[in-house]
């Protein structure tokens, strides 16, 4: 009798671990990973991995216990990034996923049609638009306070400029220009904010107060990162971010989106991780972020930059 | 109906104690619920008065809670920075689970966003110029038919003014059963006629409510209200006013429940102390009783049952200085006096026994019966003599009423015993004769009797004496002297009757034997003649009896044998009795020997039987029996016949000379039986019954005692 129900027990047993089964994925990246871009995120690499099991993304903040910590997990680590880090064991995985720094645009104002392709003065019309339907409201929402944010709109204008970075410095405005003709994203921000169109509460928002700043429908645009599959499929957004049109930041004559690569890795042992695509592949629609470059850029420059975001004077 | 001193002693402290406990139990009780009943009053009245500081803690609480929101950083930059929707989600996370009804920011242009609106609203900007503006304060606002309590502070950022803030509650039953919990009391609000919330229960609520409406007056005071079977002493105040001034009543509802289930559970307290307090008493009141006073109580009472059984030389040994060492003593000196009067009276007693006997063997020794009767009339003492004469009647003398002891006298007897009676005060010695029948051939005893007065010691009447002495003997005596006499006299008469007689008839009978001879046989006259002779020899026999009777003759006493004497009468009887068919039966022992005149003794006997066979004209038997008397010296003769038997009369006079029966018969048969008889110094006794016969019964006494 005994010995039946502790067979029953076993075989329960086996028979649920299919079921509870889960994938923990640690993150280890620059971004800050909200709420939203992590279910973004773990959709995303489950189309992509095909798996079916729970997945559970966990941004890792500290390398010193991974070991323990991991075992058994798959790890997601930015492309660029030093991997020596890793437990042994660890290898990399031919399968990645991208994650794109795009403006986010609601389409749930009325009577304010999106086009997919919105260059600096059509955003800045409708920018003056819905200021002018809710003076008191800004229409343009970002996470100043983030200094991936600002690394991301000065790669961007460098990268409108021709140039590798921007200036150490910024250049001085010209009165005459509007905000969106102005070269140097901490003066194109500074007057974005001065114009009112930008929330000047920008300044302190991190990603994820950005976040919720346009979930609440305070601001009808805003920067954020979206895997880049969802380019492709705006309504993978609509669970998150709702009704979204999902757009190459309007700096000039911008047609990129800023791209960050995580690479999987996992322990050798593992052999449910089916491979994906072998190599990076170029693509004109992308700036691929170059994490080192990027990471000099925020040690040495992020800081006197953002200051001069804050002290304007240009 | 027997309660013994333990259970009286035990009772009646239990009765003392109970009744003690009773009284203290119930002053206690209506102490402590008259001073329950004041802290009650004075709770209420202190919940009135710490109302107030618990409305402004209530408020201020608001107000610090409002002024803290306002603070917020997020509240101050989502509103400045017109994130309303943030500032609208923030204002719901702050209130969130908070118990406040909403939370409302009003920017400087007028922008309104409330935490419980989906949109915000715009109304006028906000005058700058208000100095109000930068003020805080709360207000209590009465909105369909709910009383709300709303808090407003200024905000400002970095010191610039940028809006206010507006924090409301709602008072409504949840806050205000909160209210009633922090103040331990059922907590109410009533704005005009409303009742707005109530921290009651539906039935509570309406019946305050009810009161409410009715006694809208406004006035603060405490009074009690019934709500389904709860009294509730309940305290009404003002606590303010609206911003339209109607007046907010709080009503502070306090069950009496507790402090009567207090109360109830003191009394039950008090009960039970006064329970144990008695059960205790109880307890040590057998202890007490038992040790203290019932243990010397039994040491008394066996005491007594000792002294009772006749020990009167017991004493109680212990003996303590209270009041039953008191009685102790007493009792050890009653039993020494005790003692010392039973040895007094032993010594009185042995005295007065003596007496007792003395006079007991006086009056036993008196051949005189001496009777005493009380003033009832019944007997209250007999001597032996006394008993002896009536054991025939009477088993026990006492207690026989005198008309019971009379019963069986004469009633000439009874005639003179009462008359004496009667004249018993009277001076003079009334004597009487009582006459009665006794024995079993009815006999008759005469006694003489004297009534004599008994007194009491002082003198007074007290019963009567009778002295009876017996005459019997005397009467017969002087009966057979006065017979003697008269037999005397007649057997004189008799002789020279007879001497007188013979001579003549001597003559008669010799002419008559002449003719006899001189007369032929077969002569007509010569019958005549033969009966001449014949009468003459006749009448010349019947002299001679008489000339027997009257003679006066010796006697010749000697110890014959019983069989030599009677043995020659059958032979001569013998004749006469084959002729009348009469059977002798002799029944005597052959040993027997008698001291008689055996000559007189024939004759007694041939008299006797022939008198027995000339009372059977159809024959029968004669018994001839002779014994001696064991018990008395006497030799008894008995001569029955089963003949025709005598009336009374006759047997009454059946031995008086000349008495008879017969035609032809002399009557001295008998009358020389009798002479005969008492010749030898006996007595001769005749019972008969008429048809069944009769018999002659004679005692002869033994020559001792002749």
């Amino acid at each position: 009798m005994m010995r039946s129900l502790l067979l029953l027990l076993v075989l329960l047993q086996m028979a649920a671990v299919p079921l509870t089964a889960a994938t923990r994925v640690f993150l280890c990246s620059r971004l800050e990973f909200t709420p939203a871009l992590l279910d973004m995120l773990r959709r995303s690499f489950a189309r992509t991995l095909g798996i079916n099991d729970t997945i559970i993304l966990q941004p890792l903040e500290n390398t010193d216990n991974l070991a323990r910590d991991a075992s058994g997990s798959l790890i997601l680590i930015e492309h660029g990034m030093d991997s020596s880090f890793l437990p042994a064991g660890y290898t990399a995985v031919n399968t990645h996923i991208d994650l794109v720094w795009v403006l986010v645009a609601n389409l749930r104002t009325p009577g304010l049609p999106i086009e997919r392709l919105l260059d600096g003065e059509s955003f800045m019309v409708l920018l003056y638009e819905l200021k002018k339907q809710a003076p008191d409201r800004y229409p343009w929402f970002e996470s100043l306070n983030s200094k991936v944010t600002l690394r991301n709109f000065d790669v961007l204008f460098a990268a409108s400029a021709g140039q590798e970075t921007a200036r150490n410095q910024p250049i001085a405005s010209d009165s005459a220009r509007t905000f969106w003709q102005e070269q140097d994203s901490i003066v194109y921000l500074y007057r974005a904010i001065e114009e009112h169109l930008l929330n000047p509460f920008s300044i302190e928002a991190d990603l994820g107060l950005a976040m919720s700043v346009f979930e609440a429908n305070d601001a009808m645009f805003v920067s954020q990162w979206v895997p880049a599959a969802f380019l492709d499929d705006e309504r993978l957004c609509r669970e998150n971010l709702g009704k979204v049109r999902l757009l190459p930041f309007p700096v000039q004559n911008n047609r990129r989106y800023p791209r960050i690569r995580l690479c999987l890795y996992s322990q050798a042992t593992r052999s449910t991780v089916p491979a994906g695509p072998a190599v990076q592949v170029s693509d004109d629609r992308f700036i691929d972020l170059d994490y080192a470059a990027d990471k000099e850029w925020i040690e040495k420059k992020s800081a006197d930059r953002y200051d001069a975001l804050i002290i304007g004077g240009f | 109906m027997y309660i013994s001193l333990r259970t009286k002693v035990i009772s009646l402290l239990f009765v003392l104690i109970s009744s003690l406990a009773f009284i203290f139990n119930e002053s206690s009780t209506g102490l402590i619920q008259e001073k329950t009943r004041e802290i009650f009053q004075q709770r209420i009245e202190l919940l009135l008065a710490s109302i107030r500081s618990y409305w402004d803690s209530e408020k201020n609480m608001l107000l610090n809670n409002a002024i803290l929101y306002a603070e917020s950083e997020k509240i101050i930059n989502y509103s400045t920075y017109g994130l309303n929707n943030m500032l609208q989600r923030e204002m719901e996370r702050l209130i969130a689970k908070t118990g406040f009804y909403d939370l409302e920011m009003t920017l400087v242009n007028g922008q309104i966003v409330s935490s419980n609106q989906y949109a915000s609203r715009r109304a006028q900007p906000l005058d700058l110029r208000d100095t109000r503006l930068h003020l805080s304060w709360i207000t209590l606002q009465f909105i369909d038919d709910s009383l709300y309590m709303r808090a407003e502070v200024p905000v400002h950022k970095l010191g610039e003014f940028i809006g206010r803030l507006a924090l409301r509650r709602k008072l409504d039953d949840t806050r205000l059963k909160r209210m009633a919990r922090n103040l331990q009391a059922e907590v109410s609000l009533a704005v005009k006629e409303k009742l707005v919330a109530s921290s009651l229960v539906e039935g509570g609520r309406q019946a305050l409510a009810n009161e409410h409406f009715l006694n809208n007056d406004r006035k603060e005071d405490i009074f009690n209200l019934k709500i389904e079977n709860t009294v509730f002493s309940i305290g009404r105040v003002i606590l303010e006013k609206t911003v339209e001034s109607d007046p907010v009543l709080i009503y502070l509802a306090v069950s009496q429940d507790k402090m009567l289930s207090l109360l109830e559970e003191a009394r039950s307290q008090n009960f039970n102390l006064t329970i144990w307090v008695l059960v205790a008493t109880l307890i040590l009141s057998i202890i007490f009783s038992e040790k203290v006073l019932i243990s010397r109580i039994r040491q008394i009472r066996d005491g007594a049952n000792i002294i009772a059984e006749g020990d009167l030389s017991f004493q109680i040994s212990s003996v303590s200085g209270d009041e039953l060492g008191n009685l102790a003593r007493s009792f050890n000196r009653m039993a020494s006096n005790l003692k010392q009067n039973q040895d007094r009276l032993q010594h009185y007693i042995e005295r007065i026994e003596t007496l007792a006997n003395y006079i007991q063997n006086i009056l036993g020794s008196l051949r005189t019966s001496v009777i005493t009767w009380s003033m009832s009339g019944y007997i209250e003492t007999a001597n032996n003599a006394a008993m002896l004469e009536f054991n025939e009647f009477f088993s026990e003398l006492e207690g026989l009423s005198l008309h019971q002891f009379v019963k069986k006298f004469k009633s000439q007897s009874r005639r003179e015993l009462f008359k004496a009676l009667r004249h018993l005060g009277d001076t003079g010695d009334w004597q009487f004769d009582i006459e009665f029948e006794h024995g079993e051939h009815a006999s008759t005893k005469v006694l003489q009797g004297n009534f004599s007065r008994l007194l009491d010691n002082d003198k007074k009447p007290y019963g009567f004496i009778l002295t009876l002495n017996n005459i019997t003997q005397r009467k017969i005596i002087e009966q057979q002297l006065y017979h003697a006499d008269k037999l005397s006299s007649l057997g004189q008469l008799a002789a020279s009757v007879a001497h007188e007689i013979k001579n003549p008839l001597a003559s008669i009978k010799t002419l008559g034997q002449l003719l006899q001879e001189e007369t032929e046989k077969d002569d007509s006259r010569r019958d005549y003649i033969d009966v001449i002779v014949s009468e003459v020899n006749r009448l010349n026999g019947v002299v001679e009896q008489l000339l027997r009777y009257a003679r006066p003759e010796g006697s010749s006493f000697c110890e014959v044998a019983f069989e030599e004497v009677i043995k020659p009468v059958i032979a001569l009887v013998h004749h006469e009795s084959d002729r009348h068919q009469v059977a002798l039966v002799p029944q005597y022992n052959d040993d027997l020997k008698v001291y008689v005149d055996p000559e007189k003794i024939k004759q007694v006997f041939l008299n006797l039987i022939f008198n027995g066979i000339q009372s059977m004209d159809r024959g029968g038997k004669i018994f001839i029996r002779a014994f001696k008397d064991q018990d008395s010296p006497w030799t008894v003769f008995e001569i029955e016949d089963t003949g025709c038997g005598m009336s009374e009369e006759v047997r009454r006079r059946i031995f008086e000379p000349f008495y008879t029966t017969r035609q032809r018969g002399t009557g001295l048969g008998l009358a020389i039986v009798k002479k005969i008889v008492d010749l030898h110094g006996g007595k001769i006794e005749v019972s008969s019954e008429a048809g069944r016969g009769t018999k002659f019964k004679f005692y002869l006494p033994g020559r001792q005692e002749r």
